[in-house]
């Protein structure tokens, strides 16, 4: 039957799920297929292992460097499983940040074991076994931990922006809006979890109704509050500075920690030709108008 | 200390005179300063004339729009750069970390602290490294995404732009560094110092607004004469002659250069101003080069005695025509290889920045100095005694050369072994974390108007305070002191700031020089010291 629950904790649901794929995978693609920068890099680099950087060596060019990968994983870990620079630099804003990228980890994983029960659900009649049990459990504990840092963390956050002097004269609209859609999706969830829905099982039951494609009410308002504000969530996310998780590693990996060499008859340099190619439209009396870049370097050469 | 307003990005438009002034009694304290110095004023006249409204100085020399259409035609003009710096045609070399660094800093202010601008300001919010991107970012989602042009401020669009915000954006794009010790410090990766120059490109590129000694004077010269320091070949072939007179006088040694040797193995290029300010450097590395018999030659091509690139500081389309035009002068000559000496911006440049611009046979092998140097010392092909260095010294760390290119243990491991034992000491936050010495991205060779005072007091006072605390235990006068800084901008910045407005050759005898003048000082077959501490710096 067609109800404002059944259209949110259903199609609303799918939707947003798609919404997210498609504009996070686009927002992706484009950021691959940009130019190659110039380099711009900031050492030391971890996977060139203790020295840092291979420009301490004399002729590097005709060395192979190592390449430490182990130091680099480390260093990712660091930085993606306790915001290293964060907490070294701004520990007064880190204890919100910590707890509110802490609790959306975990809802993560809590997403993925509320969709394994779910799936276990579907299948068996044999729930009362000891690792179905076990399952459930873990999936409470988790689910609980996730609700609990995410929603202490983002209103830790809100209240340092409004109190903090100099993060209020710095901040957007958006900054204050990004927080509150997280208090709501947390703070909703949370109501629902203390108000109806303790053991996760009707949330489970939705997401196997989902899983069907056979999406049905949620018997609780809670619950379809706690739908409404994640779907709106994952709509909103790929379109935000929150996409930052997957920004992230072109910062670092295609800008600070980018250590190719450009070699003759590399693909590299097969691209170079093509961007080299290209006109820019700057207009200031220095740039030559309608020329390529090579041709901006080499009228230089020509006027001398 | 009354307590000032704070300063937001959406205030960059108004109408005050002067957005945020700097008064001498806000800016932080140097150990040894009694009381506040004040700034000379700017005559009526020139005020009247040019635009020091962000903070009461002028980088740039703007005049000040006469009339409604000149307004207009400043703020469209910025929007039109503005447009084109997100385009993959006009900016294809930077695009990804402009567009990444646009649009994912979380505005945490994890930067602030990092920035010795802003601490040094007295924590002036406009120096804040995330305000000047922050207005670029405003600015371009109220114009050009459809959340911005139909929210507004509610889509965190809440820049009005106006003339004064376009002028004060622009000079505000010359009171950062790019030192990028703001990148260090934030999780996400955000580097607002490259929006600083991306910023500079807007102005350089679209609107032909950049520092009088950067541009016209700077990067135009290079290209055209040969050299940013208007030296033709001529001149430098005498500027040759006179250094293989210094060695002579200094060392007793006569040394012919090698100008325009053809296969060399290496061909070094220095920044030119060495040749005119501190001769001494080119002919140490000279006496350096001869006794370790290094095949190595310099060319008197136009472009191939000049390693300086003033193009990476404010303007790509410079920076590539300066780069390639040097490797052809080493192409010419057909050396193995280019080494670059003690110019930071100019080994980041040539080497690292050049790397992704230098296709086919323009890719070849581009070194630092230092790890060459540090072979000599290492590998025993020249004799040093640390005894003859027997004086208090510190290091700087060229942002260029340390936090941008990772070059950090060669320059220390040389300095161990012709220093005497006990007389190195490290300066606070050494190495990777070390802070700009303050002429940075071209501000130790801007001088116009009043900005070199601004330098002078506020970008180079960390470093200032930095040498203080590296000598806190010998500033006894009694006692020489070496500050060596590898780095010609670095030393630029340490003769106008350290030496002459802070006086600290005057009340604590500290001297300041390069890497290669304390080797050759520690050559124990010379008859004299290299190092005079009377005639020089």
């Amino acid at each position: 039957m067609i109800s404002l629950g059944w259209l949110i904790a259903g199609p609303f649901i799918y939707f947003a799920g798609a919404v997210f794929v498609c504009i996070t995978a686009y927002k992706i693609i484009a950021l691959l297929r940009m130019p190659r920068p110039f380099r711009w890099d900031l050492y030391p680099l971890p996977q060139r292992g203790p020295a840092g950087s291979k420009y301490q060596k004399l002729d590097f060019g005709k060395q192979k460097m190592p390449f430490y990968l182990l130091n680099e994983l480390w260093e990712m870990a660091q930085e993606i499983l306790v915001i290293k620079r964060l907490f070294a630099n701004n520990p007064r804003l880190w204890l919100g940040s910590y707890s509110l990228h802490t609790g959306l980890y975990l809802g993560v994983l809590w997403v993925i074991l509320l969709a394994a029960g779910a799936i276990v659900q579907i299948n068996t009649a044999a729930l009362n076994s000891a690792i179905f049990a076990g399952l459930f459990f873990l999936t409470t504990v988790v689910g609980a931990a996730t609700l609990i840092l995410g929603f202490i963390g983002s209103v830790y956050l809100l209240l340092r922006r409004y109190i903090d002097a100099d993060l209020r004269a710095m901040s957007d609209a958006v900054s204050y809006l990004n927080l509150w859609l997280m208090i709501a999706m947390f703070g909703s969830a949370l109501a629902a979890w203390l108000v109806a829905d303790g053991s996760f099982s009707y949330l489970r039951n939705q997401i196997a109704d989902l899983m069907l494609f056979k999406p049905t009410a949620p018997s609780h308002q809670l619950i379809t509050l706690e739908f409404f504000f994640f779907g709106l969530f994952l709509m909103y996310l790929p379109f935000s500075r929150m996409l930052h998780f997957a920004a992230k590693y072109f910062f670092y990996h295609n800008i600070m920690w980018d250590d190719e060499a450009m070699t003759p008859g590399s693909k590299l340099e097969q691209e170079r030709l093509k961007e080299l190619a290209y006109r820019p439209q700057w207009t200031a009396p220095h740039i030559k108008a309608n020329r390529s870049w090579l041709e901006q370097v080499e009228e230089e050469k020509k006027s001398k | 200390m009354k307590k000032k307003r704070k300063i937001r990005p959406k205030d960059i438009s108004s109408n005050q005179p002067v957005l945020s002034p700097v008064e001498p009694e806000d800016l932080c304290p140097l150990p040894d300063e009694n009381a506040p110095r004040s700034f000379s004023p700017v005559k009526p006249e020139i005020r009247d004339k040019y635009d020091f409204s962000l903070d009461g100085f002028s980088a740039l020399g703007l005049p000040i729009p006469k009339n409604k259409e000149e307004e207009e035609k400043i703020v469209k003009s910025f929007l039109r750069g503005l447009g084109k710096l997100f385009k993959k045609e006009n900016n294809w070399a930077f695009l990804l970390p402009a567009v990444l660094s646009a649009e994912y800093c979380m505005r945490c202010n994890s930067c602030n602290e990092a920035c010795p601008i802003y601490i040094e300001s007295g924590r002036n919010d406009i120096y804040r490294p995330n305000f000047r991107p922050e207005l670029l970012r405003r600015i371009y989602k109220r114009h050009f995404t459809p959340s911005g042009r139909l929210l507004g401020k509610l889509a965190g669009a809440d820049v009005e732009l106006n003339w004064r915000a376009v002028y004060r954006l622009a000079e505000l794009a010359y009171r950062c560094t790019l030192c990028r010790r703001c990148v260090t410090v934030c999780s996400v990766g955000v580097d607002n110092a490259l929006l600083s120059r991306e910023l500079r490109k807007i102005f350089s590129q679209e609107m032909g607004i950049s520092p009088e000694a950067v541009h016209r004077l700077g990067s135009v010269q290079h290209l055209k004469t040969g050299s940013s320091t208007g030296m033709s070949s001529a001149a430098f072939l005498n500027a040759i002659e006179f250094i293989e007179e210094l060695i002579g006088e200094k060392t007793g040694r006569h040394i012919k250069i090698p100008v325009d040797k053809k296969n060399a193995d290496i061909m070094l290029i220095h920044n030119a101003g060495e040749y005119i300010a501190w001769p001494e450097n080119p002919a140490a590395f000279a006496i350096l080069f001869d006794a370790a018999g290094i095949n190595w030659t310099l060319s008197s091509e136009a472009m191939g005695y000049e390693g300086v690139n003033y193009g990476v500081w404010y303007d790509d389309v410079q920076f590539a025509r300066v780069a390639v035009a040097q490797v052809r002068a080493a192409k010419k000559l057909g050396v193995k290889k280019i080494v670059v000496g003690e110019c930071g911006h100019a080994t980041k440049a040539l080497i690292t920045i050049a790397d992704r611009l230098l296709v086919g046979d323009l890719a070849i092998p581009r070194e630092s100095c230092l790890p060459l140097l540090e072979s000599f010392v290492t590998g025993g092909v020249i004799k040093f005694d640390p005894s003859r260095n027997d004086f208090p010294v510190t290091l700087h760390d060229p942002c260029n050369i340390v936090r941008l290119m990772g070059i950090v243990s060669p320059q220390r491991n040389i300095i161990r072994h012709i220093v005497q034992p006990g007389k190195f000491r490290e300066m606070p936050n050494a190495g990777v974390q070390n802070y700009c010495c303050g002429g940075g991205s071209g501000f130790a060779i801007m001088s116009s108007q009043n900005f070199a005072q601004w330098r002078n007091a506020v970008s180079c006072r960390m470093k200032a305070r930095q040498v203080l605390e590296a000598f806190k235990d010998c500033l006894d006068p009694a006692i020489p002191k070496y500050y060596c800084a590898p780095c010609s901008n670095c030393k630029g910045a340490a003769r106008d700031a350290l030496q002459e407005y802070y006086g600290f050759k005057k009340k604590y005898n500290i001297i300041y020089g390069g890497l290669v003048e304390l080797m050759v000082n520690a050559m124990p077959d010379l008859p004299k010291p290299y190092i005079s501490w009377k005639d020089e710096f």
